[in-house]
């Protein structure tokens, strides 16, 4: 399939939408998928570890899974940018659905409103319940001053940044 | 101590990003925490904490006053928090070590707080924290360093107070150990604050009192002592009370004003000053009057006192 757009639904309401380049099925190989330039946009679910993110935009030039294992490789340079100003990239990333975990053993970059950080690879829970930088980590962070008013906060939380407000390509 | 009130080198660490290393970080964005482990290492303006490990606590998003038109969207503890939030505390754990200029501290524990600007180190119950400045060593049950300032607040002060000039070389090196409930080090005034409970100890002279002042040159050597609020001395079977006392480090001189009085093996002598001077033991007292026993001193020699 060329130009596909896809989405995710939970409880109702769309966990994830998204579109590929193009998409390849094989239903001969238990299920298996491969993606060129995929694009997925997340809303994290309330009260789940990534929810202070908002819409979280994730680019992939390739995509690969087995929806027999639940298990897949996002890789070729993988990206992320949240509505909150969040932004980070590493080269590739793996989901592990029966362990439900994410992880990437190559460099990591991330920063945000007040903070930066990098490491050499990563390791989360889906649910970002947890998130494990490995590998050697550095980084920086803002601390909060005594006469910080919340009102003078120079990164705003709720803002959305333009590049992760725009919604995917709607399917052809 | 002597150049922990004056020649501090380092800048006051302004306010700004808490750069840091670690080998692993665990974010736990339900706790609002983040764990670093193994090598920790902190550094912020001239600043630097390193330790084993470190427990990063950030604060709560906390909204502007409700508007009343408003309905405000609830945000703050209860709220996951994935780094992106103000780093309002950092916890370091196991082999604490700080760095600030010459100035440098160990401890088993520190706990940095962004909004209180202070850092505050303690022991483990069994090695009190340390803080070293050049040669001079002090401890405490917890040392807490301003990192606006360059002032350090001590609980349970102890410390020996280094020789501001050179001894004979003969003479023995006697150091002078400071105790005290709380130690306060001002840089900007040169000045150690002791408070409650201080104890000078110097070869068998104890000196007692209620608050303590010691005072520093540029060059960070200590030149006086001042004691207020009702002092004791010992020296022996020499007792010695007054209001204020003096202790000049050029000459090694104590010198007791208000109403001083001094007791030795029956005699009592009152006067208007009475004056100490540590390595001889020769005791001054001007306009003295008082009760005196010869009889009780036929063994001394040497030291005496002198009216």
């Amino acid at each position: 399939m060329h130009q596909v757009a896809f989405a995710r639904l939970s409880d109702g309401r769309v966990v994830a939408r998204g579109t590929a380049r193009e998409l390849a099925y094989h239903r001969t190989t238990g299920g298996r998928l491969e993606g060129q330039a995929v694009v997925a946009a997340l809303q994290p679910g309330p009260g789940t570890g990534y929810a202070m993110f908002g819409e979280t935009l994730l680019t992939a030039p390739r995509v690969e899974g087995d929806l027999g294992t639940r298990r897949g490789a996002a890789s070729g340079g993988v990206t992320f940018r949240a509505s909150r100003g969040d932004h980070g990239t590493t080269d590739r990333l793996r989901w592990d659905g029966p362990a439900d975990r994410l992880s990437g053993d190559r460099p990591v970059e991330a920063q945000g409103p007040g903070y930066q950080v990098r490491s050499q690879g990563f390791s989360a829970r889906a649910d970002g319940s947890d998130v494990t930088l490995t590998g050697g980590v550095a980084g920086t962070l803002q601390p909060k001053t005594t006469d910080e008013h919340p009102t003078a906060n120079a990164q705003p939380t709720s803002r959305r940044p333009q590049a992760a407000r725009r919604k995917p390509a709607e399917p052809r | 101590m002597i150049a922990l009130a004056a020649v501090l080198a380092a800048a006051v660490a302004p306010p700004g990003p808490v750069d840091f290393t670690a080998q692993t970080m665990r974010m736990e964005p339900r706790e609002r925490r983040t764990l670093l482990d193994g090598a920790v290492r902190l550094s912020r303006g001239g600043m630097v904490v390193t330790g084993d490990r470190a427990v990063v606590e950030f604060a709560p998003d906390e909204q502007p006053p409700a508007q009343p038109q408003r309905k405000a969207r609830r945000r703050g503890r209860d709220e996951p928090a994935l780094l992106g939030q103000k780093l309002e505390r950092f916890t370091v754990d196991g082999n604490v070590h700080v760095q600030r200029g010459d100035r440098t501290a160990d401890g088993a524990h520190g706990v940095f707080d962004s909004k209180a600007q202070t850092l505050v180190l303690t022991g483990d119950g069994k090695d009190d924290p340390v803080l070293r400045d050049g040669s001079e060593t002090l401890r405490g049950d917890r040392i807490v360093m301003r990192l606006d300032t360059e002032d350090v607040d001590v609980q349970k002060p102890r410390l020996v107070l280094r020789r501001s000039v050179p001894e004979a070389e003969e003479e023995p090196q006697l150091p002078t150990r400071v105790e005290a409930a709380r130690l306060s080090l001002d840089r900007s005034e040169r000045l150690a604050r002791f408070t409650d409970d201080v104890v000078v100890r110097r070869g068998d002279v104890v000196v007692r009192g209620p608050r303590m002042d010691a005072h520093y040159d540029s060059a960070g050597q200590l030149t006086h002592l001042y004691l207020r609020g009702g002092v004791e001395l010992r020296q022996g079977d020499r007792r010695a009370v007054a209001e204020n006392a003096d202790y000049d480090a050029l000459t090694r001189e104590v010198v007791l004003t208000g109403e001083p009085r001094l007791f030795d093996r029956g005699d009592v002598l009152v006067g208007e000053k009475i004056a100490m001077t540590l390595d001889s033991h020769e005791v001054r007292v001007e306009r003295a009057h008082g009760r005196l026993r010869p009889e009780a001193h036929q063994d001394e020699a040497g030291a005496g006192v002198k009216r």
